[in-house]
């Protein structure tokens, strides 16, 4: 409880304030651009944290990650053009509603719904992540082997309807991780003579790479300049639901808080995922299931409040046990490393007052982001209409700065620039970046507890399956690789029996 | 280029990088090499179950969104300009220049707008990395 007034007092000091606010407000143009994405404000954030006091530099990341999820809904709602994956669901409802001179309403229920999942998220983050870190205390090198391949398994069947190219950018990811001096024997792998690569292939220049360098080329490079539209005009009207809309929506926004927060822990399950199962279930348990894709309050409502109860829920296996779930949590996994703290249970222990600091910044970040977000949200619309090919040179130009700020190397520049064009073209031609990106992070942690495991074991492989908790971790493993298996043949299955 | 043709194209290159690192691995000495061999078969995998299944496929392929090839040149020349003149000439004259080049050529901004642009988004730059930050960003001929 002490760690936790300590935390409140770093949170509310003018600084912590001030970098929770612009945070915020970054986030939220972030999120409402098009095209631009939360891991990619989160990664070019962290340049920006590298000189700050950890706990300033995590409050900068937090808003940036909480507030770029609820930024995507406003031009979702006001252009059907979702900021992020994440607002998809969203259009659905809420552009057909500022069709009907509703978007006003749409919007302040968006924020409403995003605040409700937030801070339902973040109540979930304390209630879980301290209890699950005293367990990560137990876990041995087998239990972290078997949580680390469930950390790929997950995320690669999840990442891409193609599997086996998520297999080999995961694939490509754990090669990678492989470069450097070996932690065991102190041998050079696959360095080329490179003094750089000595520590390994710096994963934040990778980062940076696949997410905002090849994000740049994506603005650039399309004819017209881009994704962006500038067709939005700041609204008029109400910017509140009525009061009985909101008391209709409470238990779709219940619902829709906890299937959020339970995919959010979920390992490689996303945003876009929670948004939809929840838009679903609300339409299910809908008496007028008709309305929905018309113009129904209640679709935001689900949609909105289970992807920003995602944030929270993707932080406790980030946090607790150092596995991150996507691609947004690895580029924070990057974020603390720079900052000196491993995650895993020790951030608990040795740093817990710097974790709470992020955590409640979490909780006052989505209070924040509702208060500006009902008075800005309407003129947020205004960012859109800079033009693709002028926002990439300058999303470039802070991708090359903040990529030499790290190291003051100029090789991280040229291999930021090279995986910001191997990000280009996996997009192009669909191969997740996301796998690639945990497989180099999970890949050291995999690699170093399955060698020790076998220096214990003296290479007996049984030694995964007469542990209760790596037993329990394996069956969890088997059943991330069956449920896709299940789905697809009983998809198979009904396609034939319609046949 | 369909899909496939450049599915079949990335399975045989990473394929061989993926094969090239399980040979390494396999001439490491200790247990250093067990990793990479793993890593390098699952690829190796990866990129065989990718060739079958584009040779297998029986759905109609499709073709890559299309790539305007000339500004994916000229981006591509500024990015390289905007590198080697960092190192060369110092960063603040480089990030002027790229913004100016590529807003005015990729942006089809104005003359003026893009110098605006430039000008005030390089202060921007410097007043965040180098002023208040401290980084030492490469000053090239200017340090000189």
């Amino acid at each position: 409880m002490d760690v936790l007034f300590l935390a409140l007092g770093n949170v509310l000091t003018p600084m912590a304030l001030l970098t929770l606010l612009l945070g915020t407000l970054a986030g939220m143009a972030i999120g409402s651009l098009p095209g631009l994405s939360s891991t990619m404000g989160v990664a070019l954030c962290i340049p920006i944290t590298f000189s700050m006091p950890p706990d300033l530099a995590l409050i900068l990341l937090g808003a940036v990650y909480v507030s770029s999820v609820y930024g995507g809904s406003v031009t979702a709602i006001l252009l059907r053009t979702p900021g992020t994956d994440a607002s998809i669901a969203t259009a659905l409802d809420g552009y057909p509603l500022a069709e009907a001179g509703r978007g006003g309403e749409a919007l302040g229920m968006a924020t409403l719904a995003s605040l409700f999942g937030g801070l339902f998220s973040v109540v979930v983050l304390i209630a879980i992540a301290p209890p699950l870190s005293t367990v990560a205390l137990a876990f041995g090198p087998q239990e972290y082997t078997i949580l680390a391949i469930f950390g790929l398994v997950t995320i690669v069947g999840v990442a891409s309807d193609r599997p086996l190219k998520g297999v080999l950018s995961a694939a490509v990811g754990l090669v990678l991780a492989c470069v450097g001096l070996d932690a065991f024997t102190g041998m050079q792998r696959f360095t080329f003579g490179y003094s750089e690569l000595f520590d390994g292939v710096p994963l934040l220049p990778v980062l940076i790479g696949l997410f905002s360098v090849s994000q740049a080329f994506n603005l650039c490079v399309p004819e017209g300049g881009g994704v962006l539209t500038g067709k939005g005009q700041p609204l008029k009207g109400r910017r509140l639901p009525l009061w009985h809309d909101i008391r209709r929506c409470l238990r779709t926004l219940l619902r829709s808080s906890v299937i959020g927060s339970i995919v959010g822990i979920l390992p490689g399950a996303g945003t876009s995922i929670a948004s939809f199962i929840s838009y679903n279930e609300a339409r299910r348990h809908s008496p007028t299931p008709e309305r929905f894709g018309k113009g129904e309050l209640e679709g935001v409502a689900a949609s909105e409040s289970a992807n920003n109860a995602v944030t929270g829920g993707t932080l406790i296996p980030t946090l607790t046990l150092g596995i991150p779930g996507n691609a947004v949590t690895a580029v924070f996994v990057g974020g603390l490393t720079i900052h000196g703290m491993i995650p895993g249970p020790s951030l608990f222990t040795q740093h817990a007052e710097t974790t709470y600091t992020l955590i409640l910044s979490l909780f006052l970040a989505n209070i924040l982001f509702a208060v500006t977000g009902l008075w800005l949200c309407r003129y947020l619309v205004v960012v859109t209409k800079v033009p693709g090919a002028v926002l990439g040179p300058m999303i470039l130009i802070f991708s090359v700065i903040g990529t030499y700020a790290l190291r003051n190397e100029v090789f991280d520049v040229w291999l930021a620039v090279a995986f910001g064009v191997v990000g280009f073209f996996m997009e192009r031609w669909r191969y997740p970046a996301a796998p690639l990106v945990i497989a180099l992070i999970l890949g050291p942690i995999l690699e170093v507890n399955f060698r020790r495991s076998m220096q214990i074991a003296h290479w007996d492989l049984t030694t995964f399956f007469t542990r209760p908790l790596s037993l329990t971790l394996c069956l969890l493993v088997v059943l991330a690789l069956a449920y896709p298996l299940w789905t697809q043949w009983r998809r198979c299955r009904s396609s034939s029996v319609q046949h | 280029m369909t899909l496939d043709t450049i599915d079949r194209c990335v399975a045989v290159l990473v394929g061989a990088m993926c094969a090239a690192a399980v040979v390494t691995g396999l001439g490491m000495r200790g247990d250093a090499g067990v990793f990479p061999v793993i890593a390098g078969t699952l690829g190796v995998l990866a990129c065989a179950g990718i060739v079958l299944g584009t040779l297998r496929r029986r759905i109609p392929d499709e073709l890559p969104p299309p790539l305007a090839w000339q500004r994916f040149t000229v981006w591509c020349l500024c990015v390289l300009g905007l590198l080697g003149l960092m190192i060369m000439a110092g960063t603040f004259v480089a990030l002027p220049l790229f913004l100016l080049v590529s807003l005015r050529w990729l942006g089809h901004l104005r003359w003026p707008a893009a110098l605006a642009i430039a000008v005030a988004f390089s202060a921007v730059i410097y007043g965040v990395f180098v002023y208040l930050l401290s980084v030492p960003l490469p000053a090239g001929w200017l340090a000189g």
